[in-house]
């Protein structure tokens, strides 16, 4: 079946089942390979993207659900890495190995387009659906109060 | 006769000019020197003063979480009368209360007159915070007072006439405020009259669990019958619940500090700043509001009515080797829509409280599920692990509706939820 997606503001025109993971598509048919399967079941967070401006979980949306909506991934998030979140995960040194890393940008930046300050308690909340097996939460929230700065610069 | 109507246009001139200087009684308080209220203040008092606070949810309205400015105001409370932005109330001169006395800030807390003598909208609920004691009063002072003063202007209200003259608010207080002091009754335990007194005053728990009447007075008669407040359904706490096992102390206390209780679920929503709050309230609080809120249904169900609900839930839950099926393709369709999406945690065996037992799923209303299948649910401190991930973006608003009728059918038997389509159209635009 042919479906037209757009990713990262260009637009792809895919032959997949209608019942297809969101996340196999982008990975496998278009080939941005920077969002990643952790669970498939929506718990661990690894496959966020946004999906018109919204966190996610792309290995629980069909791609029809996906279909003349804005999707973005990790590779989308600014053109050259300057995003005030990957400024600030690249300052703090944030990933260990990284796996999951990319869902929690992703999540991080849909957490500050709703709040521009989060406190502690928003960022333990609005990320517990991002899991992370190095353990790397303290220096995730601190490189996302390190990005609300930067953005408010 | 000419004289008759002259003595009937003075008496009512007298009784206009009357009504408005009753209207007009309260002055302007003076302005006080900004107060260094580390020296002021007691630190213990501050600190009762900051749980107290915290209880009565002062910082979820007057917070937009957007600016992240605590106590800085600038939250937009959509009313039926216009939309009103909740103020500044951190110490700042300029922009804030810095200059209200304690005498100004405790005739806003129990009147609704802010320092200038004008009216405050009862969106601010005086009519609950008038029933604070004389020494809670001072410790909330004095805590507002040792925040740290916020620089910054909340939007204009957007009301429209009569409602942006605060003058009319005169009449809304004769109708709806009673301003006595709060009494306990001497019927009841110790405990009970501490939870009346939270829950009815700081805590204002009817200002969301009491519909309103159409001029946005809470309807006495109708107290903790349950309510519509910002898109989400706010139970009946009364006799009018849905809950299938009936809320005991215990489940409450389970769910007021904790935010979870093994047969009703977790908090969300607008009450999840209340359990986080309610963490830091001593714990013999905690245990007194839910002696009030147990109180408030005296008719319980018969043991065997609940067991057969228990009963019912265990029944209803999704077992994955053997999928319920619907003839009904509306129906089949949210089978399918569930067994992508929720099956993979709300099913036979898995953590997750049944959700035939869930008090959202029995809820007359179906906004709560809604929103907790558009923005997942982020639990309360107490219950991290019952955190659900948001499913708004995955699915269409189609897919939704099917799978909310699915649930009313597969985990109740109470009548379907109505105007489905509407209201996800209407979450879906604010989204």
């Amino acid at each position: 079946m042919a479906l037209t997606l757009t990713v990262n503001g260009t637009s792809h025109v895919v032959d997949v089942e209608a019942e297809s993971p969101l996340l196999w598509v982008i990975r496998d048919t278009i080939g941005l390979t920077g969002t990643k399967f952790g669970c498939g079941i929506a718990k661990c967070g690894a496959c966020t993207v946004h999906i018109d401006g919204r966190a996610a979980k792309s290995c629980t949306t069909k791609v029809s659900a996906a279909v003349g909506k804005s999707i973005t991934t990790i590779e989308g998030l600014s053109p050259d890495s300057t995003h005030p979140l990957q400024v600030a995960w690249t300052e703090l040194d944030t990933p260990q190995c990284g796996y999951c890393q990319s869902g929690q940008i992703m999540a991080a930046a849909a957490l500050l387009s709703k709040r521009a300050n989060p406190s502690d308690f928003d960022i333990d909340t609005e990320m517990a659906d991002n899991i992370c097996r190095c353990g790397t939460y303290t220096k995730i929230r601190a490189a996302i109060h390190r990005a609300a700065e930067i953005a408010a610069q | 006769m000419k004289r008759i109507l002259l003595g009937i246009i003075l008496v009512g001139i007298v009784g206009l000019i009357g009504g408005l200087a009753w209207a007009m009684r309260y002055p302007a308080l003076d302005p006080i020197a900004p107060i260094d209220a580390s020296m002021e203040f007691d630190s213990q008092v501050v600190a009762l003063g900051r749980d107290l606070a915290g209880f009565g949810d002062c910082s979820v309205c007057h917070t937009d979480p957007r600016q992240g400015l605590e106590y800085a105001g600038g939250l937009p409370l959509e009313t039926p009368f216009g939309v009103l932005y909740t103020t500044n109330i951190t110490p700042d001169v300029e922009t804030g209360i810095g200059t209200w006395s304690e005498e100004a800030f405790s005739r806003a807390m129990r009147e609704g007159v802010d320092n200038e003598g004008q009216y405050l909208y009862p969106a601010f609920p005086y009519d609950h915070f008038t029933k604070i004691t004389d020494e809670d009063m001072h410790a909330l002072y004095a805590y507002i007072m040792s925040l740290e003063p916020i620089n910054y202007t909340p939007p204009e209200n957007e009301l429209g006439f009569p409602f942006n003259i605060r003058l009319s608010l005169a009449g809304w207080n004769l109708l709806f405020l009673d301003t006595s002091r709060w009494e306990p009754d001497p019927t009841q335990s110790d405990e009970w009259n501490r939870g009346y007194y939270l829950a009815d005053g700081l805590g204002h728990c009817e200002g969301c669990h009491t519909p309103r009447n159409l001029m946005g007075a809470e309807i006495p008669s109708k107290a903790y019958d349950g309510a519509i407040v910002e898109g989400w359904y706010a139970p009946a706490l009364n006799d009018e619940t849905t809950s299938a096992v009936p809320w005991t102390q215990i489940a409450l206390v389970n769910y007021l500090l904790d935010g979870w209780d093994v047969d009703h679920g977790v908090s969300a929503g607008p009450m999840t700043p209340i359990v986080n709050h309610l963490y830091d309230l001593p714990e013999d609080d905690g245990f007194a509001i839910a002696k009030y809120i147990e109180s408030l249904r005296p008719n319980l169900p018969t043991e065997a009515a609940t067991a057969e609900l228990v009963a019912f839930a265990a029944e209803r839950e999704w077992d994955p080797e053997n999928p319920p099926s619907y003839d009904d393709p509306g129906l089949q369709a949210g089978v399918e829509a569930f067994d992508d999406l929720c099956a993979n945690c709300h099913k036979v065996g898995g953590t997750t409280v049944p959700l035939a037992l869930t008090s959202t799923v029995r809820m007359p209303e179906a906004l709560n599920v809604m929103n907790i299948i558009f923005d997942g649910v982020r639990p309360p401190l107490g219950a991290r692990d019952h955190s659900m991930p948001e499913f708004g973006a995955s699915l269409t608003d189609e897919n939704i509706a099917d799978v909310l009728r699915f649930v009313r059918v597969q985990y109740t038997n109470l009548p379907a939820w109505e105007h489905l389509e509407e209201i996800i159209a209407e979450k879906r635009e604010n989204w």
